[in-house]
């Protein structure tokens, strides 16, 4: 795939829906205004802001983990263009899908597609950097990235909870979608207007843990009177570490 | 024989219950009937009162896991949400129990694809039967995380379908209808009409309390 022209993006979202849609048709016809949906034009800029904003960021990334990916009809082609062919697996519970999308990508040797439910299984997400695209179906994200401190992770939500059903944790600002989150790194915060909704990102980890000497540092900070580094010996730092 | 609503909140007035109870009592005078409730006002004093907090917001549909408590019931109760209307006796819903796991409505009215590529769910926790322990496992992932399940669900349906199908089994088909969507696939699909089949589920029906109240003044 050549994706240096955004606009060979959108050519390529569409072969690949075109590709896919012989296969709803003939196997999952039910899943037809599911499958439509997933290329809305919402959809095109919600994730072109996402790898435009995550290669500012974090340009260099040779692997990514979706969760809660649906067909990832917009969402690769859009990664691609940025970061070029790397590994992209893409999580999603519902069986449908994932074959759908199975099919989709069967001629992409570096997209592997998963059945699994981010929200109960125990996973082990490869990769630096894990996506979620789908914050306001599922649980806080601290539940998620607590248990990966060393990746970075690009979420996003929105405020529509109109959506019945499915819109079950939304965010109405930047500030509730951290909270949820549980990160504390910040790179990247906004919001933005998509289709009469607010539509929220975030890129960000958790703090790296303290070193030892460090720590010790903190303490010592913190129990002096001058608010200066107090002359310690070596050792009272080697003990509190 | 037993049975068992829930009510919690200002959704659904006592005559909501009442109602049900009048309806049991009409199938079997010795019926015991249970409502869990943060308010006992105006329900019928022959009712058996269970109190409940109301602790799940905007979506109180939840409550409906405290029914899941081992202990709560000791022989097979039959659960109604309040906008079931029950035609005939409801007792025929036992006829396949299973006092291993939880009996539920599979929504017969659609097709499979239907129900599991669109709706993405097959489960309807209108009608229910529970017995002294046969929820085990839903309780106890409710008392593990109860946070993470509430904020991923929105309601006790999907929840089930998708982690607890193999702790549940369908009542027979037939037994029960949807009054929008019908009674069994594809047979039986005429929407918005009133079957003589003993409960009737009335989710998702505009006038339904309009409905509901025309049915309520047969004797």
């Amino acid at each position: 795939m050549n994706y240096g022209n955004i606009n060979k993006v959108n050519n390529e979202i569409q072969k690949l829906w075109a590709k896919g849609l012989g296969y709803v048709a003939s196997e999952h016809v039910y899943k037809f205004k599911d499958y439509s949906e997933s290329v809305f034009d919402t959809q095109i800029e919600s994730k072109y802001w996402l790898a435009h904003n995550l290669h500012s960021h974090v340009p260099d990334i040779k692997h990514i983990s979706v969760l809660a990916s649906w067909y990832g009809l917009v969402l690769v082609p859009m990664l691609y263009h940025y970061f070029g062919e790397i590994n992209i697996d893409l999580y999603d519970v519902d069986e449908y899908t994932t074959d759908i999308a199975d099919y989709i990508w069967n001629e992409y040797p570096k997209v592997n597609v998963y059945t699994k439910d981010v929200v109960f299984d125990d996973i082990d997400y490869k990769g630096s950097v894990l996506i979620n695209t789908s914050c306001e179906h599922m649980m806080d994200m601290k539940l998620i990235t607590n248990d990966h401190k060393d990746k970075i992770f690009v979420l996003q939500s929105n405020d529509n909870a109109n959506v019945k059903w499915l819109h079950i944790n939304c965010a109405m600002d930047v500030d509730e979608l951290i909270k949820q989150s549980g990160l504390t790194d910040i790179m990247f915060s906004e919001s933005k207007e998509i289709y009469e909704h607010k539509r929220i990102m975030i890129i960000g980890k958790h703090d790296a843990p303290v070193s030892p000497p460090e720590r010790a540092w903190k303490y010592l900070m913190t129990h002096s009177d001058s608010g200066r580094r107090p002359q310690t010996e070596s050792s009272e730092v080697a003990n509190y570490a | 024989m037993q049975a068992v609503s829930v009510k919690v909140g200002d959704r659904y007035g006592p005559e909501f219950v009442n109602q049900i109870y009048r309806r049991l009592l009409s199938f079997n005078k010795d019926i015991v009937y249970y409502c869990m409730t943060d308010d006992r006002k105006g329900l019928n004093k022959n009712i058996e009162v269970i109190p409940v907090a109301d602790e799940f917001g905007d979506r109180k549909w939840w409550t409906k896991i405290e029914l899941f408590k081992p202990g709560v019931f000791d022989e097979p109760t039959l659960y109604f949400d309040l906008d079931c209307f029950l035609h005939q006796s409801p007792w025929e819903l036992l006829q396949n129990y299973n006092k291993d796991k939880l009996g539920v409505l599979k929504t017969y009215w659609f097709s499979d694809d239907v129900a599991t590529k669109i709706h993405q769910c097959t489960v309807n926790t209108s009608v229910m039967m529970i017995n002294e322990n046969n929820c085990e496992p839903l309780w106890k992932e409710c008392e593990d995380n109860m946070e993470k399940i509430y904020k991923s669900f929105y309601g006790l349906d999907p929840w089930i379908y998708r982690r607890h199908l193999n702790d549940t089994y369908f009542f027979q088909p037939g037994l029960t209808y949807s009054f929008k969507h019908g009674c069994v696939f594809p047979n039986d699909t005429e929407s918005n009409k009133l079957r003589m089949v003993p409960v009737c589920v009335f989710d998702d029906v505009q006038n339904r309390d309009e409905i509901l109240n025309e049915l309520w003044q047969y004797k």
